[in-house]
């Protein structure tokens, strides 16, 4: 019998070991990574963790838990849309990461760095699961670099954040378990909940402590950037709910749903304001990357029954834009040597497809009209409009900084072509671009086509029970 | 019979405070120091001194990994900053050179050597400032402060430096002082092996970041340590 976690977080272990020794092989190592990505994505949308199956000759236990190192890991209702998200994006990134070679570790790295974050999505409780993604951080150092000489401000900064913030769980934990000793004293409660937010705040990596997200955009490569970024957050916020609705006694020590709000607000205002000034489409994007984590966040923050399905519809919107400007990046830095406006001059010529994501992409995230972001943002501006307008107002100034970002990045894209030996875009890669831009714009123009992921997405994380001290 | 760590208690110097005082003036070291050599060994000496505070609260045989750890990562960052020749001139000073105006400028006492050392000097001053309200309830007081500064003189070292060996050196301590703080917390061998292991992971991943940075502009040993140049690297796309 073989339990769920073990499926889970064992496959893309032992499929990495066979990754590393293919490495060389960008066809094999690519195909194979996607294939066992993809394979788990499938395996955790269809199989539920109540669910006994047959699989190769073995019985799997989906909601078997398992003990692995004294922490509890176990396959609950709600990891499930958290694991399928991450193995799909893990399996499109490695298949656009055959063409253009996001570094050979990538392929190897991002199976092992799956596994921990499958970890920490099932971990129990949920404490532990911030120590998981310290390891993790350890790990990523070396798929952000990619064997890269010069400057390491981006692995760098990627690594001390969640580095920061796992010790402040820690210590939350220990609060937690003094708890029962003596149930009248209202200390341990207040100073978990001081932890806790500590913690978050490292881990959001939001305003002011965003320095993380401009700097990996610049120095990684885009499609690890995307992993990263998107792998990260959807864990975090998955964490956040998490500990919100398993110990609801938190929100009485922090009006969370208003720090998350000024926290959003003052992100999308603060990095609207960046993107307008910027030079190159790595660190723009970045920024405008930055900005939509901010909405989501003032999504979650607007709190009743509509912050999280806005929240979590945003958070598709934002898979579809990222990894269409990551592509649309990657295939511009592999051809124009180099994505700042000087270098990328005149690249909309050679790589007409790559340029359209780039862009649909970039403005996808401030939410312009006829792209994925819109109907989220919109939906996001009406909220806020009718309860707060001077919030709306801020969203709106720092949706046109992004997008005259954009523009700048775009006048140079179309204007004399800095390098006349920039190749065509490969045919895959163009392939890829075209399905997602196909995507983004039926999300936009149907975006209740959103409807049943978002309740399946929110109805599995109103799943997780709350913690009897 | 006395085990091996109630037979240590028996040492009046692992309760002496200039244990504390030795192990916070390291931490300042790292951040002050210029050279990298010093500041590697400032971090080795902190190892062996947190080592000998730690055995107030856990076993002697648990402590000494902490010095084992921080002397393996020591001289794994010595070894990898070594052969990048990390701080090296590209041209060696010559003092002929320097009288005739030429060349460059004696390194006595650089500028951001005093900087640090007025960060420190004013970090200082707010710690003993706040001192009374750093006490943290589950440990000693001498221990508790002697974190709370290691978190300090940590957040220093990475906040004056981008560098992926000052800003390591002040990863390291931070997460010592955290050590320090969770032993007494949660004195078990699985808490111990796993903060342990995270601080191996980390010390590869600077001892990686180190040697990338160290080959910047040195396209002949970076091929020689198989980071491959500019044109052909897989993720060299990025312009810097």
């Amino acid at each position: 019998m073989i339990a769920g976690p073990t499926l889970v977080l064992g496959l893309p272990l032992l499929a990495a070991v066979l990754v590393y020794l293919l490495r060389r092989w960008a066809l094999a190592a690519a195909g194979l990574a996607a294939a066992v990505a993809g394979g788990l994505a499938l395996i955790t949308w269809h199989w539920p963790p109540q669910a006994t199956v047959y699989f190769l000759g073995h019985t799997v236990e989906m909601g078997q838990p398992i003990t692995l190192l004294g922490q509890h890991l176990t396959l609950t209702p709600a990891a499930r849309p958290l694991l399928t998200f991450t193995c799909s994006l893990a399996a499109a990134c490695f298949l656009y990461a055959w063409r253009i070679s996001q570094g050979r570790s990538f392929f190897p790295l991002g199976l092992v760095l799956l596994s921990l974050l499958n970890t920490a999505a099932v971990t129990q409780p949920l404490t532990r699961a911030p120590l998981v993604l310290a390891f993790a951080a350890a790990l990523a150092v070396y798929i952000i670099q990619a064997g890269r000489p010069g400057s390491t401000r981006g692995a760098l900064r990627w690594l001390i954040f969640p580095v920061m913030a796992f010790p402040f769980f820690l210590v939350a934990a220990w609060c937690l378990s003094q708890v029962p000793l003596n149930p009248d004293d209202l200390a341990p409660f207040a100073a978990t909940a001081r932890f806790l937010a500590y913690g978050f705040l490292f881990l959001l990596m939001a305003v002011p402590l965003h320095g993380a997200v401009p700097a990996l955009t610049a120095e990684a490569p885009p499609l690890v950037s995307a992993f990263l970024l998107l792998s990260h957050n959807a864990v975090v916020i998955f964490l956040l709910n998490g500990f919100l609705r398993a110990y609801p006694w938190l929100a009485d020590y922090h009006d969370v749903s208003r720090w998350l709000l000024w926290m959003g607000l003052i992100t999308a205002g603060w990095s609207g304001l960046l993107a307008a000034g910027q030079r190159s489409f790595g660190r723009l994007w970045g920024y405008a990357s930055l900005f939509d984590f901010g909405c989501l966040l003032a999504a979650l923050g607007l709190g009743g029954p509509w912050g999280l399905p806005l929240a979590a519809s945003l958070f598709i919107a934002r898979s579809v834009a990222l990894l269409l400007g990551a592509m649309g990046l990657a295939a511009l830095r592999h051809r124009a040597r180099g994505d700042s406006f000087q270098r990328a001059s005149g690249a909309a010529r050679r790589l007409p497809w790559s340029v359209a994501g780039l862009l649909a992409g970039g403005v996808g995230l401030a939410g312009l009209p006829l792209t994925a972001g819109f109907p989220g943002h919109w939906a996001l501006l009406q909220f806020l409009g009718q309860q707060m307008p001077r919030a709306a107002i801020i969203l709106l100034l720092g949706a046109a900084g992004v997008i005259v970002g954009y523009l700048r990045g775009l006048r140079a894209l179309l204007g004399p072509l800095h390098d006349p030996e920039v190749e065509r875009e490969p045919r895959l890669a163009s392939g890829l671009v075209a399905v997602l831009l196909l995507v983004s714009l039926l999300l936009s123009l149907r975006p209740q086509l959103l409807e049943d992921l978002v309740s399946t997405i929110t109805t599995a994380l109103g799943t997780i029970v709350e913690v009897q001290l | 019979m006395l085990t091996t760590s109630q037979a240590l208690t028996q040492f009046p110097l692992l309760t002496s405070p200039w244990i504390v005082v030795g192990a916070g003036l390291c931490a300042a070291l790292i951040v002050v120091l210029a050279d990298w050599r010093l500041a590697l060994l400032a971090f080795a000496a902190q190892s062996v001194l947190l080592t000998m505070l730690s055995t107030r609260l856990l076993p002697f045989e648990w402590a000494v990994l902490r010095m084992l750890l921080g002397g393996l990562i020591g001289v794994l960052w010595f070894i990898s900053a070594r052969r990048v020749r990390w701080g090296q001139r590209q041209e060696p000073g010559r003092w002929w050179l320097l009288r005739r105006g030429r060349g460059e400028r004696w390194p006595l006492l650089s500028t951001v050597t005093l900087l640090r050392l007025l960060a420190v000097v004013l970090a200082g001053l707010v710690f003993f400032r706040l001192q009374e309200r750093l006490i943290l309830p589950v440990l000693p007081s001498d221990l508790g402060l002697a974190c709370v500064w290691l978190w300090l003189m940590g957040f220093l070292a990475m906040g004056l430096s981008d560098e992926p060996l000052r800003a390591g050196l002040g990863l390291l301590t931070i997460t010592a002082g955290f050590q320090l703080l969770y032993a007494a917390l949660e004195p078990t061998a699985l808490a111990i092996g796993l903060l342990g292991s995270l601080d191996l992971l980390l010390g590869l991943a600077v001892a990686y970041l180190i040697v990338a940075r160290g080959v910047a502009g040195r396209p002949g040993m970076a091929q020689q340590l198989g980071m491959p140049p500019l044109e052909e690297s897989a993720a060299e796309e990025v312009e810097k």
